[in-house]
């Protein structure tokens, strides 16, 4: 099947991870993960690239795995000694906050994604 | 401290706070590879102006013309405070960046916290679930508007509350307006 490039107009993809390998490149962690995808339909929701037939999709991105939950926020810390002093309140803390708190998990990385496309 | 609030519509706000937002670094085609780089950005601030937001938002719904209308989105990213510090925070992007003092007496350190440093906008929220950040005016960026506007809807965290946000945008038109002024011993040296 033909394809082409043509940016700023959106399809929608829907993609099937395959595999998932970790390679150092350049002394930054790197995790690819293999996607197939097939354009079913128009999708406005991402307007930057658009590809308009099935190929081979390779995702790198240089988020650093770093796990650093030996270190506990102050509100996790909060949490404990609610917890240990019986005034806990389960609904007081939004939970997924925790993760912004965590040292080490909000930093800016990057994506790069790699297709190739068929003609 | 700055007081943040929740707004109960689904429109951009200035001052908004967003998590995941993606800067699209570039798009390459070379010999039948796409190749696409972006930036994803844990949270970044909303810096546009609230009427323009507001007149685009209406100009949309009422559907009666496009003046209004705008392209993008002016955003600026917030860095965790403790990374910020060290110099760390763009480690993921293979950035080093300049380091300040953690002695709070040190005048680089009084100047980040007190906003006396025209590039930084610090922030400790009256909300303990958000950690202290820095905004770097310098790394602003725009987002197209309705990818955004449809990114918010799942991905807001908050909204910094009038005057806290008006303050923040006055200092990052300040910043962006500065003039570089020549150094005037360089044009002596050249009058020997």
């Amino acid at each position: 099947m033909k394809s082409s490039l043509r940016e700023f107009y959106p399809q929608k993809h829907d993609c099937k991870t395959q595999t998932t390998e970790t390679s150092d490149t350049n002394g930054i962690k790197m995790q690819k993960s293999i996607e197939e995808t097939s354009v079913t339909s128009y999708d406005s929701s991402d307007p930057y690239f658009a590809i308009d037939s099935p190929l081979k999709v390779d995702t790198y991105t240089s988020r650093s795995y770093t796990n650093n939950l030996s270190i506990k926020s102050p509100v996790q810390e909060k949490t404990d000694q609610q917890k240990n002093e019986g005034t806990y309140k389960a609904d007081s803390i939004d939970e997924s906050y925790h993760q912004d708190k965590l040292y080490g998990s909000n930093k800016p990385y990057r994506v790069v994604i790699l297709g190739l496309i068929d003609d | 401290m700055i007081e943040i609030i929740h707004h109960t519509d689904n429109r951009l706000h200035q001052g908004d706070i967003i998590r995941d937002v993606t800067f699209i670094e570039n798009v390459t085609n070379v010999a039948n590879k796409l190749k696409i780089s972006k930036v994803i950005f844990p949270l970044v601030i909303v810096l546009s102006q609230e009427c323009d937001l507001l007149q685009n938002f209406n100009e949309r719904c009422i559907n009666k013309g496009e003046d209004k209308h705008l392209f993008s989105v002016l955003v600026a990213p917030l860095y965790n405070f403790e990374h910020f510090i060290d110099g760390l925070h763009l480690s993921d992007l293979d950035k080093k960046m300049q380091q300040f003092s953690r002695n709070k007496t040190k005048s680089d350190n009084r100047n980040l916290r007190y906003n006396n440093n025209p590039r930084y906008h610090y922030m400790e929220f009256k909300e303990p679930r958000i950690v202290p950040s820095v905004i770097d005016f310098k790394h602003y960026f725009g987002v197209e508007l309705t990818s955004l506007e449809s990114h918010r809807a799942s991905n807001i965290v908050c909204s910094v509350a009038s005057i806290y946000r008006e303050a923040i945008s006055q200092r990052f038109c300040s910043y962006l307006s500065r003039i570089g002024l020549p150094n005037a011993n360089v044009k002596d040296n050249l009058n020997d």
